[in-house]
Parts: structure tokens; sequence; C-alpha cells
């Protein structure tokens, strides 16, 4: 690491240092707080530091003003000794855990906004590149860039995930902690007593759930010889069979209206003339599904055979199944980001977010904690423009400018900025 | 009649003994273990041996053609029978029994004056194995929170049995009469299996001694031929899609993830491939580190750490991981990889 970078990020640190000497009471603190493993990631060092238990928060905290760690981590699980190696640690039970993350939500903006760029003559390349075409350099840095559309994004997967889990799952919120990533995404931890001991298939189980994957539409009467009409989906029914009808008569309501991208999407199927009347069905199905209408055989644009209801539901599934990482759900040893601590990668708060207030939160605004003094002066890589704290910012490129200390420590984190010398 | 009728209750404990706790059941008949070391007794602990030796040689087959009401004589072997497995101090042994005994259960629950089935498996679910279940309207007569259902539900195979084709509503998942009694006799497995381990050790008396040494024999028979079963190499041609895709990959030099790795050793050990083989075919990576793989290896094979051996990951976890080919279609239906064989004589399993 060059000397530039090292000095950067050391400015960073003490940033962070500063916040947790002034606010570190307010860090989450998890039940059984004694029984968590905990973990940190320091500055200048691409090493976790893990295994770690404290006693309660103040030991926590003095370690986090000492080390002004990039990254703070606790288990989701509790442990009867959580320093010893896993195979030891004897698990008592873990929280049922939730990630969404905009990365994963293949997103079209992510395109306009992510890039690469050439750590020895800065040149910007896009990112699926990774040699330089300047200089035949292979030392790239990737740098993801969120914008408000996968803030947005992210917070409707996140919505939809609460409904499962309210609704579906009859989990109570009082025993749900949901947070900001401090990057792009939103966490959710149940700590409800009876999911404790869920095992790994359990939750896998869970997971394919939420995702809707391996859901068969024949166990909700949906094949080309429909179950009698009292037994299909309606619109009053609880878990995915209501989610079918509603979504489906969502679907039909957009292509009513011209919603050009359910169109565009069915077109990938179904013949135009099918989507045209699919959109005066609208009626019939306004007090109760009339699923026998939907089902009509037909042939896709390629020629083959398909069920137009097939086509309508599997569309249904992917709009209100929610996309969380499956991987983070299932595994019951997984550290997650300590709540209300810093993440390195944008120097804003993980923070939690109150249940009823998920729908006004701004986290770019409202998380951004650091201070703006100092102002200071970067060389700013690239960025596109962007907008913290209530203030558009950039776009900038290759070049200098005075920035508030906060704004100037998210683009150092962010590894497209240096402090100017 | 419900439930709580205490007549009703005391019937239903005669006939699934093990509604109690296992020694108190066995102290109810006033029965000692010495007792059948009388005369007269031997035809009680013939009728207990063989129950034992039947479920250890058979397994669940051993319990078809019961399902009437047990005789009194079975009644009364049956404190036996449940020294006989605690004496083998054998945890297969010990799992074996239990399955059996879920079976039988199952099936005697299957024989109960229909109108009373539901009261019968309501009272088995809440009381007995302490389910959070509530009753409900045909067709649904059960409601049972999903956490319980889940813990029963994920060894299940069938589609309809996971949860994402479950209709859920505020935390329950109804369940139809059938789909109870399925979750049910998986739940009677686990509860029987944990209540013959509480029962601990019991010194074998000497007139059982020659009996626990027949029982013996039925279990390392069993046990031999099962080992035998997966020792019997199996050709690379009928491994898995998912094996044979690991395996080219790390003959190619590819990336291997390490959970590639763990997976392709794990299934190698448990086909019966020895330590030094696998070293062989891992020899073949850039960052091949004898030491370290030879620990890992054995770490698998259960011969360091813990002693436990890694089974296979199940292709569910495999699925999660990426490494699952065309979503098990080559594969009919398997949840292990150790469970693919190729259709006798075919060439590609279709």
């Amino acid at each position: 690491m060059n000397n530039d970078k090292k000095r950067s990020l050391e400015f960073v640190r003490g940033l962070f240092r500063n916040y947790y000497e002034a606010m570190g009471n307010k860090i989450y603190q998890p039940s059984k707080f004694e029984n968590r493993e905990f973990g940190y990631m320091p500055f200048h060092q691409k090493i976790m530091i893990r295994h770690l238990r404290f006693r309660n928060l103040d030991e926590l905290l003095k370690v986090l003003k000492r080390e002004a760690p990039m990254h703070v981590y606790r288990s989701a699980a509790i442990y009867h000794l959580p320093t010893a190696p896993m195979e030891e640690k004897g698990w008592l039970g873990a929280e049922l855990i939730f990630d969404i993350d905009a990365d994963h939500l293949e997103l079209p903006c992510k395109k306009e906004h992510d890039f690469n760029y050439c750590n020895s003559c800065f040149e910007i390349l896009k990112p699926d590149e990774e040699i330089c075409m300047n200089c035949n350099s292979g030392e790239i840095t990737e740098v993801e860039w969120v914008c408000g559309k996968c803030i947005t994004a992210a917070r409707d997967e996140l919505l939809k995930l609460l409904s499962f889990l309210e609704g579906d799952f009859g989990l109570n919120p009082d025993n749900m902690t949901i947070t900001f990533s401090g990057n792009r995404g939103y966490h959710v931890a149940v700590h409800e007593d009876k999911i404790l001991r869920l095992n790994r298939e359990a939750r896998q189980e869970i997971a394919e759930y939420i995702t809707a994957s391996h859901l068969d539409i024949k166990a909700y009467g949906l094949s080309e010889n429909l179950r009698p009409l009292h037994d299909l989906p309606d619109y009053i029914d609880p878990g995915w069979k209501g989610r079918i009808a509603k979504s489906t008569y969502q679907i039909l309501a957009r292509i009513n209206s011209g919603d050009e991208e359910t169109i565009n999407k069915l077109k990938e199927t179904l013949p135009e003339e099918n989507i045209q009347n699919l959109g005066e069905l609208l009626y019939e199905w306004s007090e109760k599904p009339q699923w026998s209408l939907l089902n009509l055989k037909t042939h896709s644009r390629g020629g083959k055979r398909i069920n137009q209801l097939s086509v309508l539901v599997s569309l249904a599934l992917q709009i209100s199944r929610s996309q969380i990482d499956t991987v983070v759900t299932t595994d019951i040893h997984r550290l997650l980001r300590l709540a209300n601590t810093l993440n390195g990668k944008t120097g804003l708060l993980a923070g939690v977010i109150k249940y009823d207030s998920i729908e006004d939160i701004e986290p770019f605004e409202q998380f951004l904690v650091l201070p703006k003094t100092p102002e200071v002066k970067v060389k700013v890589v690239n960025a596109p423009e962007f907008q913290l704290g209530g203030r558009r910012y950039g776009p900038y490129s290759r070049e200098v400018v005075k920035l508030p200390a906060n704004i100037a420590a998210y683009l150092i984190c962010k590894e497209t900025a240096i402090l100017a010398s | 009649m419900t439930y709580s009728d205490p007549y009703f209750i005391e019937r239903l404990m005669m006939e699934f003994p093990f509604l109690q706790q296992m020694r108190e059941y066995i102290g109810s008949f006033g029965i000692r273990l010495e007792d059948f070391a009388e005369p007269g007794m031997e035809r009680l602990v013939e009728k207990a041996v063989s129950r034992v030796e039947q479920a250890l040689v058979h397994g669940v087959r051993a319990s078809y053609g019961t399902g009437a009401k047990p005789s009194e004589e079975e009644i009364l072997s049956y404190p036996l029978s449940i020294a006989l497995v605690a004496m083998l101090e054998d945890s297969y042994a010990t799992r074996r029994f239990a399955t059996v005994e879920a079976e039988r259960y199952s099936r005697l629950f299957e024989k109960i004056d229909p109108g009373n089935v539901r009261d019968v498996l309501y009272f088995v679910a809440r009381e007995v194995l302490r389910m959070d279940v509530k009753l409900s309207n045909p067709p649904y007569e059960f409601r049972i929170h999903f956490t319980d259902y889940l813990r029963y539900s994920v060894k299940l195979n069938e589609p309809r049995f996971k949860l994402v084709n479950r209709i859920m509503d505020r935390g329950y998942v109804p369940l139809r009469r059938p789909e109870m009694l399925t979750i049910i006799k998986n739940a009677l497995e686990e509860y029987i299996e944990e209540r013959l381990r509480s029962i601990g050790r019991i010194p074998t008396p000497d007139f059982l001694k020659p009996h626990v040494e027949r029982l013996r024999n039925a279990l390392e028979t069993r046990r031999w031929r099962e080992t035998e079963q997966a020792r019997s190499k199996i050709p690379l041609e009928s491994w898995p899609p998912c094996m044979q895709a690991l395996r080219q990959r790390l003959l190619a030099g590819e990336h291997v993830s390490h959970f590639g790795n763990f997976t392709l050793a794990a299934y190698l050990i448990n086909i019966g491939w020895e330590t030094e083989q696998i070293l062989q075919l891992y020899a073949q990576r850039g960052d091949f580190d004898e030491r370290i793989a030879r620990y890992q290896i054995e770490h698998i094979a259960g011969k360091r750490g813990g002693g436990t051996r890694y089974t296979t990951p199940s292709c569910r976890t495999i699925q999660t991981h990426g490494l699952c080919i065309e979503e098990g279609r080559l594969c009919g239906g398997i949840k292990n990889p150790l469970q693919y064989r190729r259709k006798p004589g075919g060439k590609e399993k279709r």
C-alpha cells in the first residue's frame, strides 16, 4: 500500500475513532452478549480478527476506541465457548438472519455506475475489463457504486421479506432487528426464542420459501387440469396461495394499464395477441381470480408449446418473492455486521431502522454520521454524480476537490479517492 | 370421548409405552429383570429377544404384519426388549430399534377407531411430542407451528412436504390427517431414540448374556453387510454428474472452491477410497501441499479432530453452492450424491 493511501485510510480511521469515542454507547447490544463471537477487520490489514468474546458492551467499546476498526462483526449464533475453534464452540442456537444486497438484484443501473480503474495510470475501465488498455497493467481496483435506485430496489425486497416474516411466519416485529447494511442493502435478524434452534436444513426451507425456489405450482392446484375453483388460489388465502392470486391480478392490471416493463417481459414468451387479451381479463378477475380464463395452450416465440397460465404464474412468483441471499440465511455460524457500527466500505453507519419507519428512511442522509469538518482536499479518480446527506456531489473524474470530511471519507472508503498532499 | 378423558389416556398409555418415561413404564408393571429368569418366562424372553433381533436385521420391514392391538404377551415382554436394546450399548442399534418402533406405532394409530384418530394424534403431538399444534377444520384438521413442522419435514423427500409448497398462515402450517401422521412418525422416531438413550447403562444379568450375545451377532452381521455395500468401489462412470465434474475440473487444473474440494473428498472417502488415492488425485492441483491436504482428508475421514467422519454434503447444499449439474435432472430425485446409482446395464441415466 502506498503512503498516500495509508495516510488517507488513517484519516478515515481517525474519524471512526472519534465517532466511537463520542457515540459508542449507541452500539447495538445483541442478547446473550457474552455468548456471542465477535470479530473485526482492522484498517491497513485484510485479516479478520475473530473468535473474540466480550462480557459486556464496555469491554467491546474499549477495543473499538483503541483499534477503530474498519468493520465490526458479531455472530448470529450463541455459543457455549465463543472463543474456541468452530468445532468446539458448542452451538446453542442462532438468530434467523437475512441479507438483502442491491448487488444481487441484477439492476440495470449497476452497469451505469460500477467501474474499474487501473492502479498505475488511473485509466477508467469498464467493470468487466481486467487489464488496463492504456498501460497493460493488471492491477485493477473494482468500484461498486450505489445509487438511489439500488437502495430503493433493496428496500422493496426488504418490505417483501418483512411481509413474509410477519404474515406467513407469524413472527413479531418486536423480535426483529432491521438494519441498513451501511452500504447497499439491509439486514434482518430475528431473535424469537422459537427459531433459535432451527438447524441448517430448516433454515434452507425458510430461505426457499421466501425466494419461491422449488415452488411447485401444481401444489397450489394450478396445472393444466385445474382443481375446482374453491380449491384454487384466492385473494384472501394466506401464504403463497394468496400471494400467487394477488400478484397474478397485479400482472393483469399492469398489462391493462400498458405497463411496458411487464408487457416486454411477457413478450419474451407469449405471442402479442395473447398479451392484449390478458389485459382485458382484469374486469373478470376483480371479484375472484378466474384461473380457467388463463388456462390456454399457446406457442411461444420459439415455437414451443407452452401454457399461458404457467407463464403468468412464474412471473407472479418473480415479482412477489424476496431476493434474499440464501447462503447467509442458511449459515448457522455466520458473522454479521454489528448494528450501529461504521461500515468501512462507505463510512456510513450500519444503523438500526424502526419497523414502522422503513418506508421513510433515507439511509444516505440519516446514516451519514461522520462530521463534515474538517474540509479536506482529495484526489478523486472517478465518481458518478451522487447524493449524500441531502447534497449532490460530482461527477468527478481525475480531479482534486475540496470536500467535507464525511464525503471525502466516503470516497476514500470506496477506494476512488486519496487525500491530496 | 376427548383427549382429556382419563380412561382414554390410560388405554393409550398401555398401547404406547413410549408415551411415559421408560423407567416408570418398566416399573409400572411391577416387573424386575430378575423376574424374567424365573422358570416359565422363557416364552416372554424369547419374544423380547426376537423383537429386537427382527428390528436389527430387518429394519422397518420387521414392523409389517403387526398393527393389530398388541397381545398380553407382547405388552409384558416389551420392557425386556427395551432393556435388551440398552444392554447392547450401541447407537446404531438404538436408532434402528427406534425407527422400527415409530413405524409400528404409526400403524397402530391407523387401527384406532376412526372417530378417535384425530384426538389421539392431537394428544400425542401436543402432550408427548410437545409440539405447538392446534385443531382445525377438515380437510386440514391440524395446524402446527412451522418450527415444529420443519424439524421433521426436512427429512421427507416429497416436494409436497417442502415448506414452499405448503400454506403458511401466521406461523402455522395446516396439515391433513395422513400428513400429520407422517410428521408424528418422524417425531416419534427421534423421541423414542432419545428415550432409549435416557435409560442409560443397564448391566447384563447372567441369564441374559447368551441372548445379548445373539443380538450382538445380529448387529455385527447387519453392520458388516452395510459397510461391504459401501466399500464396493464405484467405477468412475457411475459417479453422479456433480462429482464427475469436480474431478474433471480438478484434473484440468481449473479453480475448485474450498467447498468443492471438501465435497469431492468427502464423497471419495464415503465410497471407500483410501487417503493415499485421494492425495494422488489432489496432487494435480497447482497449490498442492501434501501435508495440508493429508491433514484435511484425514480430518474429513474422521481420523483426526473430533473423530467424526463427514458424510458427503447433501444435493441441496451442493445446489446452494452452485455445483449441482442440471438441477439434478440426471439423478432421479436423490437427496445425496451417495444415493446416485446408474441404471444397471444402461448407458446414461435419463
